[in-house]
């Protein structure tokens, strides 16, 4: 199937690609990773071009990275969780319905793109772009989350919960492999790297967030522990 | 193992009554209810992998098994005894079932979350957090499982008899207690020794 068309039939019908109860991972998968990796690509190279240079390929390569991290660390927890519910799930079912909502969401970021580039081209102060940024990924990902629900089989008891909890895990997984890539955006006056180092987590960084739009400018790395010596001192210059 | 029990009550009149025609059920086998034991183990294990201590991760080892094993052994002779005790209905076979099935969801769960944990230790300082998710995240599902297949054991009806949903949630309450008293004890356990 041409990736054109097979771009077509996930924005337009995802469920006319199950062909019924059979599922044809096989056949779809490499055109489905192919557009996560275009379509995430190209919205990766509008958030790079909030700091521009060569932030724009290290995004690029990276938001593919991010988007498929919860499918290969989070699957096995969600369908066990969905077996748990008593609903019949198999691994190329729910592979295939995430990766179809997952190509579907990084279709609508890429969409939005444009609209993002435009207000990062008025050098849009930074916590706004932030927000502009996590405004166009909930889009997207809500879009994609309903139609991985929609994707999957009927059936099974305390769907609604099970849908909740596996959302939860992906969550996690998600946000924490967001981190780890970081940075995207990249702030002003910080050094531009493809990765920063291992340090802390997600959780502390939100806290800390938190913290400063509380006039606490104290930032996550001043209590921040490095990885594999609890005893040693912080990391120096770690943003 | 085949569980068949529902050909030996009589039909009755009401709604809760239990079907008539006879109910296969697989049981899981003794292979299966122990590999999810193990799942359980690894799990827990693979959240302390973050302390980077092999003490501590096999300190972790019984941290979620202990737990979740603990409250259903120390709780389904009780409940089996009040089961008879009060004159419902289902065959204490099938409440085992129930309760069988619950433990190996508990491990297909934990079996799952084991990338997850592996994920946050190689790439945070949570792993307290994380191996508390990791208790918590089967424990309550094997919960839910475990209600239901008791529920379904008992009637197919939307209402359950009272005295059945009494003895549900007496059961549940106890061992929610006993499950949280046996954690805080492997929590102790496992962060012995470790740098605060």
């Amino acid at each position: 199937m041409a990736l054109l068309q097979l771009t077509v039939r996930v924005l337009r019908s995802p469920a006319s690609l199950l062909d019924g109860d059979g599922v044809p991972l096989a056949k779809l998968a490499p055109g489905l990773l192919a557009l996560v990796v275009l379509a995430g690509g190209l919205f990766g190279l509008v958030i790079g071009s909030y700091r521009g240079g060569i932030q724009h390929v290290f995004a690029a390569i990276k938001l593919p990275g991010v988007l498929l991290l919860p499918l290969l660390v989070a699957l096995p927890a969600v369908r066990a969780l969905y077996l748990a519910a008593g609903m019949p799930l198999g691994y190329d079912r729910l592979a295939l319905a995430a990766l179809i909502g997952v190509a579907r969401a990084s279709l609508l970021a890429a969409a939005m793109g444009p609209a993002l580039w435009l207000m990062y081209s008025v050098h849009l102060d930074y916590h706004v772009a932030v927000m502009c940024l996590c405004g166009a990924l909930v889009l997207a990902g809500a879009t994609g989350l309903i139609t991985i629900g929609q994707l999957l089989p009927g059936g099974g008891r305390l769907r609604a919960v099970t849908h909740l909890a596996a959302l939860g895990v992906a969550g996690v997984v998600f946000a924490q492999g967001g981190w780890l890539l970081r940075p995207f955006l990249v702030r002003p006056r910080a050094e531009v790297t493809f990765v920063r180092p291992i340090e802390a987590d997600v959780f502390s960084s939100v806290g800390a967030a938190w913290r400063s739009s509380r006039g606490d400018y104290r930032g996550w790395e001043a209590q921040s522990v490095p990885m594999w010596a609890p005893e040693a001192e912080p990391a120096e210059g770690s943003r | 193992m085949v569980v068949t029990d529902a050909a030996s009550f009589p039909a009755r009149p009401d709604s809760w009554a239990p079907p008539l025609t006879p109910v296969l059920e697989a049981a899981p086998s003794v292979p299966t209810v122990l590999w999810s034991i193990v799942a359980m183990g690894l799990v827990a294990a693979s959240a302390a992998l973050g302390a980077a201590e092999p003490a501590v991760v096999v300190r972790a080892l019984p941290a979620l098994a202990a737990p979740a094993i603990g409250a259903v052994v120390l709780t389904a002779p009780a409940l089996l005894a009040l089961h008879q005790f009060l004159g419902l209905d289902a065959a204490p076979e099938r409440l085992v079932l129930a309760l069988s099935r619950a433990v190996v969801a508990g491990g297909r769960i934990a079996l799952g979350l084991v990338p997850v944990m592996l994920f946050f230790a190689a790439t945070s300082t949570l792993w307290p957090v994380a191996l508390a998710a990791a208790v918590a995240i089967p424990g309550l599902a094997m919960a839910c499982v475990a209600l239901l297949g008791l529920r379904d054991a008992e009637t197919e009806a939307l209402i359950m008899p009272p005295r059945f949903a009494l003895l549900l949630v007496a059961w549940a309450g106890l061992s929610l207690a006993i499950a949280v008293r046996i954690a805080v004890s492997m929590a102790d356990l496992v962060l012995a020794g470790v740098p605060s």
